[in-house]
């Protein structure tokens, strides 16, 4: 074969594998079905857990943030949502209203409908106070909008399962190949607006005397806003060199993720270490939610296959446990535990 | 030797499409985040337009440096005592109010980080004030006409009325906070006039924190001038008490 | 559940040791790579010691005495003194020949196991007794060289492959000590060889990937190429203008600047990551290749550029550079080396992805 052939050949190749990764299957779809139950359970929580402070911070209490909801860019149709002059009650039922949607987008009921449902819901409840936010809204709001074309439904939801029950056996793909397109490319914009982060934030952090010098984790952790348990920060403080490892590692492994993620092994190193660095953060700074939202995010990463392997292995030592217990027997010896695993297949690999 | 799966052409030119908007969009999302360069300005306009708001973001998160003061809010109030003498409350630290709520809590209530945010967008504003334009906003302007009159004396010290405007607003923000957090502070009390102060205070430097009796860096104060407490409603004064009232130890 | 997820994570952990454990013991890596490394250094070697042979004295000898009070040979002590304070007229020829020499040598591959220490040291000492000559292609020459010199870089294209497919063919077996030592103590030798080589390869793309991180983190930090006009302020000093119209024609543009100057800070500090897959490991070498041609050219660093584009190759798979000289083998004309020397059948084939990173 001459170079030319080869050269034309091999493009060809990438173009067909390129057109059958866009087109054949849905891409992550337990990732992204994770990625959905998360957002729900996370946006489910917050309203559920700022319940008693919801005037203070998206209702009437919050009017010292209406000169900015004014000017900002929103369309001013959103203003009919959870305005501040509306009779509390009116505001309480939105608030309400909202939190039972994050909770059907949670459980998968009627995704197609829900989830453009919780964007609009959620971008107008949290537009009216410009002063709570952080990173996590941001990017909730930025992956609710991908989300609008993705199937996010199409594992572990109550819309599969109806499915199932309807059309036992065939084909959980609704909408044919353009649905598969969309929800590929809702993977693809997902994936790069998270690899923008990263990116994004480490490039930025570079910059930065303290992150250089590896004492900028140390300046966070003195801070009022980021004491949420100021003992174990004081005690990680001690430690010159905890805190240059914390700092360097918070930078290397947001500016490498996405090329990380090239190859097995150091995806699984990217995607713990990246996890372990988010709860951290979540913990230590009062910023679970935030973390919370990556974390999800970074669900798309992991293969399906790993999800179901994972879920029938969950599944199965569920069944056992069960009926160990119902048949009142003690837990099987070492030999038939080693035995077990020889025999663990994904169901589907 | 191709044998290519049965694929309709509509497929093929809806997934050019897809990549094609898809790949638009990233390249958007990569000139509205990364720093301006001359390429931003001459062909990046095109790809930002739709940016905002829906796509609207900004990750220098804790960068290039993270923040090494803390940033904090206090108040005061002005009423008549039943003598009719003029007196004034203490101090309070609204931030301190604030703080209080997110110490040990794995999953706190979304409210905890209004002063901060608060004090940079007011700080932010007052920063692109001159040195005289500043000084009127330390001034006092009490009374019903006091925010025209702090409007005319910033205009009449050269500040532009977009300028005003922008300062304006986020004065309004601190104080209407203000005034709600002082009814529910001072309960027994009709204020006359709120004032406001926001403050700085360093850490102590990471090299001198085994240095036994080193103490922070003393906390420095910008203080505004009085005014009269902003109008709220029953409903919005009765909606921020109900959290506040719950903070306020 | 939880014994099989520990025995999965047990089998995947063993698995990739003894991935690990073959590919340091089961072949020596990256023989072409450092085959061209040797190539580049020895031809970049002999054109600087001509280019600079007639300002020898002035650079190197006794008419460099000047650079004395600032001297101190660059640090470096014993052995690398061999130029160190200048030479007399006579005696800096007959060093300067020995060690172009010994270029010579080390380029065409002769007893590189020997030419290739001498060379570090002879050449080493050269630059070194004038610290005002020097850039950092000399660091990346000296510390690969160092590196290199426990790695066989003679394994293609030199005098030593030839000789010792030559006693392949003879005694059937590689024969590292030729006539001298048994069969046994041969192999051995040879295993022991392939293991050196392949920590020495290791070293070396470290520091490789090292370099390229660093300067890419640094760029970072720099206003000018955050705001993506870098690339056109060295391009204004004199003596990075080697082609003034076409350094002009490439700055001329704002948007190539900014495209060019961001080029050059992702493909540095992505490069070690790059290589983790074959797609994205051929943007990656092509990729900082032509950065590196580009500055060779347009900023007048040759010797850099050479230097380093050639520790790039180490990172190209061995079937690529198999598949590219059959190509070129094929084209122009029919096969000139000694029987011994093929690969035999089964390494003829064209890049065949092999060892392909493509897992997972």
């Amino acid at each position: 074969m001459s170079t030319r052939q080869q050269v034309t050949h091999s493009l060809r190749e990438t173009v067909r594998a390129g057109e059958s990764w866009m087109l054949d299957s849905r891409k992550a779809s337990y990732g992204v079905a994770v990625l959905r139950i998360g957002f729900g359970a996370i946006l489910a929580v917050q309203l559920a857990v700022t319940w008693p402070d919801r005037h203070l911070a998206w209702g009437a209490g919050r009017s010292f943030a209406q000169g900015r909801v004014d000017t900002d860019d929103f369309p001013a149709a959103l203003d009919a949502l959870f305005s501040g002059s509306s009779p509390g009650v009116l505001f309480d039922l939105q608030y309400l209203l909202l939190l039972a949607l994050a909770v059907a987008l949670m459980l998968g009921w009627r995704a197609r409908l829900v989830v453009p449902l919780v964007l609009v819901g959620y971008v107008a409840l949290v537009r009216t106070n410009p002063f709570i936010g952080d990173g996590g809204m941001q990017l909730m709001r930025i992956v609710l909008v991908y989300l609008l074309i993705a199937d996010t439904s199409g594992r572990w939801s109550i819309d599969a399962r109806r499915r199932e029950r309807r059309h036992p056996g065939e084909s959980r793909a609704r909408l044919g190949w353009p649905g598969t397109l969309l929800h590929n490319t809702a993977v693809l914009l997902i994936a790069f607006q998270i690899f923008v982060v990263y990116v994004a934030s480490a490039m930025y952090k570079i910059q930065g005397g303290l992150w250089q010098h590896g004492s900028a984790i140390y300046y966070v952790f003195q801070l009022d806003e980021f004491s949420t348990w100021p003992e174990v920060t004081a005690w990680l403080s001690g430690s010159g060199t905890l805190i240059t490892v914390l700092t360097y590692s918070a930078v290397f492994v947001q500016l490498f993720f996405p090329f990380l993620l090239l190859r097995r092994g150091t995806r699984v190193v990217a995607l713990v270490a990246i996890t372990g660095m988010h709860l951290g953060i979540g913990l230590l700074m009062g910023l679970m939610y935030f973390s919370l939202t990556m974390i999800a995010i970074d669900a798309i990463f992991v293969r399906d296959v790993t999800y179901v392997t994972v879920s029938t292995r969950v599944a199965r030592w569920w069944r056992e446990r069960r009926a160990r217990r119902r048949a009142g027997i003690s837990p099987p010896g070492a030999a038939s535990a080693a035995e077990e695993h020889r025999t663990t297949v994904p169901a589907d690999a | 030797m191709e044998k290519s799966p049965a694929r309709p052409v509509r497929a093929r030119v809806a997934m050019v499409v897809a990549l094609a908007v898809a790949g638009f969009h990233m390249i958007g999302t990569f000139f509205y985040t990364a720093p301006s360069t001359p390429a931003t300005a001459e062909v990046g306009g095109p790809f930002t337009a739709h940016m905002r708001p829906y796509f609207g973001q900004s990750w220098r998160i804790f960068a290039p440096d993270p923040q090494t003061i803390d940033l904090r809010i206090w108040v005061r109030a002005a009423y008549d005592s039943p003598t009719g003498e003029q007196t004034m409350t203490d101090w309070v630290n609204l931030s301190e109010v604030f703080n209080a709520q997110v110490h040990h809590a794995v999953l706190p209530a979304r409210t905890w980080r209004i002063p901060v945010s608060l004090h940079r967008y007011h700080s932010g504003a007052l920063e692109d004030l001159s040195d005289t334009q500043q000084a009127v906003a330390f001034a006092d302007h009490t009374g019903a006409e006091g925010r025209e009159a702090l409007r005319d004396a910033l205009l009449g010290a050269g500040a532009s009325v977009s300028t005003v405007e922008s300062y304006q607003r986020a004065e309004d923000a601190l104080y209407e906070l203000g005034s709600n957090a002082a009814w529910v502070l001072w309960p027994d009390v009709a204020p006359g006039a709120v004032q406001m102060s926001t403050s700085t205070q360093g850490v102590v430097p990471f090299s001198e924190r085994h240095t036994t009796g080193v103490q922070r860096p003393a906390e420095s104060f910008v203080r505004l001038g009085w005014r009269a407490p902003l109008e709220s409603t029953a409903a919005e004064r009765a909606g921020f008490a109900e959290a506040f009232g719950r903070y306020v130890p | 559940m939880t014994s099989s997820t520990v025995a999965t994570v047990r089998d995947y952990v063993s698995e990739r040791v003894d991935a690990g454990l073959t590919w340091v013991t089961a072949a020596r890596r990256a023989t072409y790579g450092t085959s061209l490394v040797r190539l580049a250094f020895g031809v970049g070697a002999v054109v600087y010691l001509l280019v600079n042979f007639q300002n020898r004295h002035y650079l190197w000898g006794d008419a460099a005495r000047w650079v004395s009070p600032r001297d101190a040979n660059g640090g470096f002590g014993w052995p690398f003194t061999f130029f160190a304070g200048g030479s007399g007229a006579t005696e800096l020829t007959v060093k300067y020949l020995l060690l172009f020499v010994v270029a010579c040598l080390f380029t065409v591959g002769w007893h590189t196991r020997w030419m290739a220490p001498a060379m570090l040291l002879l050449w080493t000492s050269l630059l070194e007794s004038n610290p005002l000559t020097g850039d950092q292609s000399d660091n990346i020459f000296r510390i690969l060289l160092f590196y290199f010199c426990f790695a066989d870089i003679a394994g293609r294209w030199s005098l030593d492959a030839r000789r010792r497919a030559r006693r392949l063919a003879t005694y059937g077996a590689p024969r590292p000590l030729g006539r001298l030592g048994s069969p046994t103590l041969n192999s051995r030798v040879s295993e022991a060889g392939t293991l050196v080589h392949n920590f020495a390869v290791i070293t070396a793309g470290a520091q490789i990937c090292m370099i390229y991180v660093a300067s890419g983190l640094y760029k970072a930090q720099g206003a000018r190429w955050q705001d993506g006009t870098a690339i056109f302020y060295p391009m204004q000093l004199s003596h990075y203008r080697p082609w003034p119209a076409l350094n002009d024609l490439l700055v001329s543009n704002s948007f190539m600047v900014a495209a060019v100057t961001y080029f050059a800070v992702f493909i540095q500090l992505f490069f070690p990551l790059l290589l983790l897959r074959r797609t994205t490991r051929i943007i990656a070498i092509v990729g900082v290749l032509a950065m590196h041609a580009g500055i060779g050219l347009f900023m007048g660093l040759p010797f850099f550029s050479l230097f380093i584009m050639a520790g790039d190759c180490i990172f190209v798979r061995d079937s690529t550079f198999r598949g590219m000289e059959e190509r070129v083998r094929q084209r122009f004309g029919r096969d000139r080396r000694p029987a011994g020397m093929a690969d035999g059948p089964t390494a003829r084939r064209t890049a065949a992805p092999e060892t392909a990173g493509s897992r997972g």
